[in-house]
């Protein structure tokens, strides 16, 4: 059975410029252990489909679908049901560790919070094990470090005491929500290495949103490419990289810099921006950017095809002409 | 000596209540909230532990002034109901033209303000960590 299993995902907000459907039908399926890498641009509702898995979408959000986490719907479950959950089977880490720790509590106050919440331990029980959370992901004097406050920490070890916070009672799925955006590279490198031995160890299974290509190549065992917020590609990582489906998968990859290539050589980009959520156009939500767009594109919304072992991609076009050049 | 008092606090408690409903609504803003929530915790603990103490930064800070002003304030107040306190002493002394009364009693305010206001700088520390008064930038 599938740890989790997203179906038909939607949020929006009622705004006063028109509904937004920040997330607009979204499947997903994750295995114990695996990591699914959510990769998109900025606005593509790749936090908020996180944010929803917890039930943590801002007040005016409207969230339907179904969200299906160990055999249990979560989508309409009452907010002491889910805070059980919270933290404790499905844990979340965030993009800044600067905001996302309170700055007024001591590290250790707020590690221990956690195990006194959802394991019932006593604050010194708590401090122990906490003690042993931060060496675990590899903090040196980890005992000091608890009477520390966030500032008093470097931004890489804040991070580390964010990871250490979301693995304090060993959930099953961790949301990673642009765990190392905020970092510097080598930084980047450690933090990504400790989230991969942390899987191995436990056994759990990470939601990698980002935007950044390259942390997906190297961690995540599946890849899923959103789009204002739709599904519009996914697979597993080494082929989706190898032959992208779809033309937005192609224009990121194309846009990743690289070292080869001669210099002064222009960065490649997808032209345009991402569309205004609120006035999404009625076809698919690429065809104003995308080189292979037809009428059909714009007529009708494409919906996600299965494409091939494991694979599927919102772009008849594309496929169209890949069996056009096999034939 | 009910009433003088409430009259003479009404005003502060209005604004004391008006800074902490601005504060906690900043804090409650904050990305670590959404953390608080995402561990788990009720939404009772988020306010009280997580976000009160950062929502009353401003009202403490604006406790020194307020504390100054009640007690220099008060002239007004002994005035209509007939206390005879510093405010009408002072009051009084200026009509009469006694100088030295009147100068010592705005030394008085002046100390008091003063010190409170230091009272305000050194509480400050306890309350949010990242401010160090040892520190010289």
């Amino acid at each position: 059975m599938a740890l989790l299993e997203v179906r038909d995902l939607r949020v929006t907000f009622e705004t006063h410029h028109g509904t937004v459907r920040a997330v607009d039908g979204v499947d997903l399926a994750l295995e114990p252990g695996e990591t699914l890498g959510l990769v998109g641009e900025s606005g593509s509702g790749k936090s908020m489909t996180n944010l929803a898995l917890l039930g943590l979408i801002p007040a005016p959000g409207r969230v339907e679908g179904s969200v299906l986490f160990e055999g249990e719907e979560l989508l309409g479950r009452s907010d002491q049901d889910l805070r059980r959950i919270r933290g404790n089977r499905l844990a979340m880490i965030f993009q800044d560790p600067m905001t996302s720790l309170n700055p007024l509590l001591t590290v250790g106050r707020q590690l221990t919070e956690v195990l006194e919440l959802h394991k019932g331990l006593a604050r010194r029980e708590a401090r122990a094990r906490c003690v042993q959370a931060l060496g675990d992901v590899g903090i040196p004097s980890p005992e000091e470090r608890l009477d520390q406050y966030p500032h008093e920490l470097s931004g890489g070890m804040r991070q580390r005491v964010m990871i250490a916070m979301g693995l304090l009672c060993e959930p099953a799925l961790l949301l990673a929500d642009e765990p190392t955006t905020a970092l510097d590279v080598t930084i980047q490198a450690q933090i990504l290495e400790l989230m991969q031995e942390v899987q191995r160890r436990h056994g759990t299974a990470i939601v990698l949103v980002t935007h950044d290509l390259g942390v997906v190549a190297g961690m995540a065992d599946r890849v899923a490419v959103m789009y204002a917020g739709r599904l519009v590609e996914k697979g597993p990582t080494g082929p989706l990289f190898g032959t992208p489906l779809h033309p937005y998968t192609r224009g990121l990859l194309e846009s990743v810099p690289r070292l080869e290539g001669a210099a002064g050589h222009a960065l490649d980009s997808i032209p345009g921006s991402p569309p205004d959520p609120a006035a999404l156009p009625p076809g698919c939500a690429f065809a104003p950017r995308c080189p292979l767009a037809e009428d059909s594109c714009r007529a009708e919304r494409p919906p996600l095809v299965d494409q091939g072992p494991e694979r599927a991609s919102a772009c008849p076009v594309a496929a169209a002409r890949e069996e056009g050049a096999q034939a | 000596m009910l009433l003088p008092g409430f009259c003479l606090g009404l005003v502060y408690a209005a604004y004391i209540s008006r800074l902490t409903r601005t504060g906690m609504l900043e804090v409650l803003s904050q990305d670590h909230i959404r953390t608080a929530y995402a561990k788990g915790l009720a939404p009772r603990t988020v306010v009280m532990r997580h976000a009160l103490k950062g929502g009353l930064l401003p009202v403490v800070s604006y406790l020194g002034p307020a504390t100054a002003g009640i007690l220099t304030g008060s002239l007004v107040i002994e005035r209509l109901f007939f206390i005879p306190g510093l405010g009408l002493h002072f009051v009084n002394s200026a009509s009469n033209r006694d100088y030295t009364l009147a100068m010592g009693v705005t030394i008085l305010y002046t100390v008091l303000v003063y010190t409170l206001n230091t009272v305000v700088d050194l509480a400050y520390t306890l309350l949010d960590p990242r401010i160090d008064l040892a520190e010289e930038a």
